[in-house]
């Protein structure tokens, strides 16, 4: 199942997330929280026996004019693990990526999956992720009045990851582009070797520690698929013959690198 | 404080509910107009109506700023409106009828003899002749402060008097073409106008001082003092330059400089505290609200045989805009000007960006309004609301007669308000300037310029989307929300109670 950056989940176990032990118990406390915050949303279970939470967002806003958002939250199959997926299942808002929608179905694109706010051990998550869904769908109205998303919001595609990282690394542009062949897995760098980056310092204790969290967060496949138009601009500028043969390289490792996130 | 759907639904059930039965009959006989008209208690009124306006008075009111000659202005205004409201009511000059001063233009009907459309139109006509000349070579004279011009307009027909209800602060109402047109004629190059409509009553020797200066418009021509004197005497007018003058002269003494007190104001400018001791020169937001297609519609309205109707319309509308103005947004309603409403915003003190955003606020929120009377009442869908708005140094006071002093609210944001307000179609909001750049850039967003208006026009901004789009300046500052859950979810970029803060994440798209 897709999540909010269209990463997959885990394979779905044979019995169900509700139906195991924690799993029980977390739905029976999310069920309460429901009733008291979001009293319009329902259970459902879907044929195949997800989760679903229906119904409708009456958003009011300072005027007191309310607007119906009717929304479907489906449950990861490895709930409260994985975060769950909004849905807008109404036709007022074009599901455009301009929105921060995903797909043509409505998929709700809260947040750059490394930037994901989700706790599998908060009880308040689900309230919280609502609130953020909320929130998502009062930008949504705004941006039917001004056609501009409100507030900051990641850059579509591989953009977006390359800003987390560029973050990540103190917002130093210069060295995240040092990096990029490291993140794109074109260049082997141990530990010992002189850092990309060009302090001079052994790679193991420079930014090793650093490449590593980012991996870890992003996940390799998304890592590679977001520094490789970098790769692509750097190695097709600077050697032409060496840059379509590292792309050939970097796409045969996509093809077969390609492993759900975890 | 603001603008909320369910309180101004709830108001405007409430006026319609307890509005009563209106009745409207032909004023056959003479009355005092200010005890007889109410709200519901209305009279078709044949008259002329006569607009007379000296535009200086609005520039020095703010661009003086030495004090004494400030305060010469409040005094020449004080004894112009007293000697002109003197001039149209006397019995022994014209009997006109004084409805009021919109700022320094008076507006005033001449309705007797009942139906005797003549000495209507000439009493008129002859007015607009004495003003100019009273203008030129009385008043002049006396202030020398400037070179007082005036202009006028005049037409006549069938306007239907009713008046705002409120006891204490009684406003006679006057809605139709000719109460309607006669103030649009009103030129700024200093001419006195009729309609074809009051040249046709004139008798010959005074349609031979009009010539045709636009299509269905006539313009008079200037007097000497021997010929202005010669048809007052004909007529049986019975003023003259000297008695003005003299008159003049005694309200100089009985209102000297020294009793002349103006000052700024802190706290919600309280109307009838006001008078020549204590006028307000403040920093403030003047707003402009008109029906677009209102005349027209009581038009069709009267062909149809719904005047009632439509007169339950107009009052409705007018209660709720004037309601807008002063408890959704905590301002002053200075006047009704037929089916316009003039707003006053001038808190938080020589706070202009606040001023600004307010008046754009209340301006959409009117269109709002505008909108839940449009779904309350039927057969209404074609009527629209203009909305003009600008800022800027205005005078605020109640001068003139002592027992009929006039509210005023003066300077050239008003005059500009006023004529972004004009020059607006229905669903417009106008704004000057001094407003559009006192804004946000997300609130100035909607707003275009327009050379045709001159001013900043946004067309179909109300108070949904202006605060959607004050919502999203939380978002663009990265503050947040707030947020509270329920059965209605509630989202306000401005603190509420039992709403929690609320920050959200950056969205992200493949």
């Amino acid at each position: 199942m897709p999540n909010h950056s269209g990463q997959r989940g885990l394979t779905r176990p044979k019995a169900q997330w509700y139906e195991r032990g924690g799993g029980a118990r977390r739905l029976v406390h999310d069920k309460a929280l429901i009733a008291a915050s979001y009293p319009n949303l329902s259970y459902q279970k879907a044929a195949d026996g997800q989760m679903l939470l229906v119904g409708e967002l009456n958003i009011e806003v300072n005027c007191g004019i309310i607007t119906k958002v009717p929304i479907r939250i489906e449950f990861s199959a490895d709930y409260p693990s994985s975060e769950p997926c909004a849905y807008d299942i109404g036709d007022q808002f074009e599901h455009i990526p301009d929105r921060h929608f995903f797909n043509a179905a409505g998929l709700c694109c809260l947040w750059l999956y490394p930037d994901s706010r989700w706790q599998p051990d908060d009880l308040s998550g689900l309230a919280n992720f609502l609130t953020e869904v909320a929130v998502f769908f009062h930008r949504q109205l705004i941006y039917d009045v001004t056609r501009v998303w409100p507030g900051p919001a990641r850059s579509h595609g591989a953009k977006g990851y390359q800003e987390f990282m560029c973050e990540m690394l103190g917002g130093d542009e210069k060295l995240m582009h040092s990096l990029a062949p490291v993140f794109a897995d074109v260049s082997t760098v141990g530990p010992q070797s002189p850092c990309p980056c060009g302090s001079g310092r052994l790679y193991g204790i420079c930014h090793h520690s650093k490449v590593r969290e980012i991996e870890r967060r992003v996940g390799k496949q998304f890592l590679v698929a977001s520094f490789l138009p970098i790769v692509d601009e750097m190695v097709v500028r600077d050697n032409p013959v060496l840059g379509r043969l590292l792309l050939s390289v970097i796409s045969l490792r996509m093809n077969t690198s390609a492993k759900p996130h975890d | 404080m603001s603008w909320n759907i369910n309180t101004s639904r709830a108001r405007v059930e409430e006026y319609i509910q307890n509005m009563g039965d209106i009745y409207i009959e032909p004023l056959d006989r003479e009355a005092n107009l200010d005890s007889l008209l109410t709200p519901t208690n209305c009279r078709d009124i044949y008259g002329a109506h006569v607009y007379a306006q000296v535009s200086n008075f609005a520039c020095l009111a703010s661009s003086l700023t030495d004090e004494d000659e400030y305060k010469r202005m409040i005094q020449a205004l004080h004894i112009y409106q007293r000697e002109v409201a003197r001039i149209v009511e006397s019995n022994a000059i014209f009997d006109g009828f004084r409805v009021h001063f919109q700022g320094s233009k008076l507006h005033a009907l001449f309705y007797r003899p009942i139906r005797n459309p003549r000495a209507i139109a000439t009493r008129a006509v002859l007015l607009q002749l004495v003003l100019k000349d009273f203008v030129t070579n009385v008043f002049n004279p006396a202030f020398s402060i400037d070179d007082f011009k005036i202009a006028g307009g005049t037409d006549i027909g069938n306007a239907i008097g009713t008046s705002n209800g409120i006891k204490g602060d009684r406003e006679l109402l006057f809605i139709g073409s000719p109460a309607n047109y006669a103030a649009k004629i009103v030129s700024d190059d200093w001419k006195m106008r009729l309609t074809e409509r009051v040249y046709a009553e004139l008798p010959a020797d005074l349609q031979n001082l009009c010539f045709e200066c636009g299509e269905g418009i006539y313009q008079l021509i200037g007097l000497h003092l021997i010929a202005l004197n010669d048809l007052l005497d004909k007529y049986g007018i019975g003023w003259s330059r000297e008695d003005s003058a003299s008159r003049i002269e005694s309200d100089k003494a009985s209102s000297p400089l020294s009793i002349i007190k103006f000052s700024s104001a802190d706290t919600l400018i309280r109307l009838d505290d006001l008078s020549i001791h204590n006028s307000k020169r403040v920093e403030a937001a003047s707003v402009f609200a008109d029906v677009s297609g209102f005349t027209r519609y009581i038009d069709h309205a009267e062909r149809d045989g719904r005047v009632t109707d439509a007169l339950k319309v107009f009052h409705v509308i007018r209660r709720e805009l004037a309601t807008v103005i002063k408890v959704d947004f905590d301002g002053i309603r200075i006047q009704y000007q037929g089916d316009r409403v003039q707003g006053l915003l001038h808190l938080p003190k020589d706070d202009q960006s606040s001023i600004a955003l307010k008046a754009v606020r209340m301006a959409a929120a009117m269109q709002s309004s505008m909108g839940i009377i449009k779904q309350s009442l039927w057969g209404i869908q074609e009527l629209t609301l203009a909305v003009g708005v600008d800022f800027g140094t205005t005078l605020v006071s109640k001068l003139g007669q002592h027992a009929y002093r006039d509210r005023i609210c003066l300077g050239e944001p008003v005059e500009m308000a006023a004529r972004n307000e004009e020059k607006c179609e229905g669903n417009q909001i106008g704004i000057g300037s001094a407003v559009y750049d006192a804004l946000p850039k997300q609130v100035q967003a909607p707003f275009t310029y327009s050379r045709s208006v001159q001013c900043y026009v946004a067309t179909d901004l109300d108070a949904y989307k202006l605060g959607l789009i004050e919502d999203a300046i939380a978002y663009d500052h990265q503050k947040g929300v707030y947020v509270q859950p329920g059965a209605i979810l509630k989202i306000n970029s401005e603190e509420v109670p039992n709403a929690q803060p609320f920050r959200p994440a950056r969205p992200y798209a493949p």
